[in-house]
Order: C-alpha cells, then structure tokens, then sequence
C-alpha cells in the first residue's frame, strides 16, 4: 500500500517515475494523486501539470479532473 | 518481412488469436474470426509501415486484446441508459472544451520528442505495458527502452518548467 499523501514517498516515486522506473501500479496511484488532488505544493507543480498534460485526455486511464484543474494547465501552457 | 513470411506467420498464430477472441466472448460480442481477421490487418499494416516488429505473435495478441478490449468499451457505451442520474460531476460543457485544448497543447508538446520516445510512451502510458512488454514486442534492449521514455518524461517536465 503506498501512502501517496506522505510527501517523502511521493518525492521518491517521482523521482522514480522520471526514471521510467516506477510499475504500471504505482503510476497510477501517482496520476491519481496529482490529478484529483486540489492541494498541490508549488514544488510539485510542474510535475503535477506533466501528469495533467499526459494523462487527462481520456486515454485509457481515463482520468476526468475538474475544471479548475484543466484551467490551471491550460492557461501555464498558453504555447507561445 | 515478405508476403510470403508475414502468410507464415498469420497461419502459425491465428489460433492464438482465435482463442483471444473466444476468452474475451462471455464480456465481448466478439466474432472470433473477424477479431482474428481485424488483427491480422492491423499487424500487416504495420509490417508494410516498416514497424520494427521483432515478436509478430506477441504484437498480434496485444493488437486482438486491444480489438476486444474496444468492442466491449463500445458495448458499455451503448448499454449506459441516459438519465439525468448518470452524469457525473465537473464534466461539463467548459471542462470538456478545456480537455480539448489540453489535447491540442499535448499534441504540440509531443511534437518535440522523437518517433521511438512518443512510441514508447504510448505504450507505457497508454496501454500500460511494462518495460518488459514492450522490450518483448519491439525487441529493443529493456534499458534502453528505459532511458528512452525517462529522457522524454524530462524533456517534458523541462518544457514545462520553461513555459512558466
């Protein structure tokens, strides 16, 4: 059971992920987690609009986040 | 792969994928024949797009399980009654448009990375095959696979970081 809300094991899963070395398991606890959460630290914002860029377009997670979620990633990414 | 190895081949496994299709039938309408035939296609459409297949038979179970897999999503789809007690909150109208921007601004970010990286991450994100899978089915070396995809989920993260 991976406690996704300890920051520690989230940091460590990160860093992991961005090694392509997490399972398909603890991505999804990980996307989960970073689409669904409201309360992102600023630390982990960049990763959290990644996640949000790569899986919340009704892939086969399919993945819904809410409004101001989409909002958020879609005004930081405005590609010049 | 020539027409005369590629016939080989499509005999040796179409059990296999009649047997797919078979297993999937109790949660599937699938025909095992036109899975098995679809399948086929879509593998040697692959073959002639010069895909570096290196384990046709396990590209073509994956390709039949996807077959199947799609059929009985649809199937859901049209099984779903329409009531106003099915629709789920923060879908709406202005999330569903944001969604499709997302998808346009992904498109774009994807449009930086390498063929083999936007392959490889279809493949871990979105039919989430592990490093082993999908070192089986392209026959590439599984670290190499796994600095290719971490390479492009920094390249990414680098991108984002940039834009703010």
């Amino acid at each position: 059971m991976i406690n996704i809300s300890d920051k520690d094991v989230r940091k460590e899963l990160v860093s992991r992920y961005l090694d392509a070395g997490t399972t398909p398991d603890e991505e999804r606890v990980l996307v989960d987690h970073y689409l669904n959460n409201d309360n992102v630290d600023s630390d982990e914002l960049p990763f959290a609009r990644l996640i949000r860029m790569e899986y919340a377009d009704g892939n086969k997670k399919t993945y819904i986040m809410n409004r101001d979620k989409a909002m958020d990633t879609v005004s930081f990414m405005a590609i010049n | 792969m020539t027409t005369e190895e590629y016939e080989l081949i499509a005999q040796k496994i179409r059990p296999k994928l009649l047997a797919v299709g078979r297993n999937f039938a109790p949660v599937a309408p699938t025909d095992a024949e036109d899975m098995a035939q679809e399948a086929l296609i879509r593998l040697w459409e692959m073959v002639r797009q010069d895909y570096p297949v290196r384990d046709a038979e396990a590209l073509a179970v994956r390709i039949a399980k996807n077959i199947c897999i799609s059929r009985y999503r649809k199937t859901q789809q049209k099984e779903q009654p329409l009531t106003h007690d099915n629709y789920s909150g923060g879908t709406d109208a202005t999330t569903l448009t944001n969604a499709e921007d997302i998808r346009k601004i992904k498109h774009l970010a994807y449009g930086t990375l390498t063929r083999t990286q936007r392959e490889y991450l279809h493949l871990r994100n979105d039919e989430e095959m592990t490093l082993d899978e999908i070192a089986q089915m392209t026959g590439k070396p599984k670290t190499s696979i796994k600095s290719t995809i971490s390479a492009a989920r920094r390249q990414l993260l680098n991108m984002i970081k940039t834009e703010l």
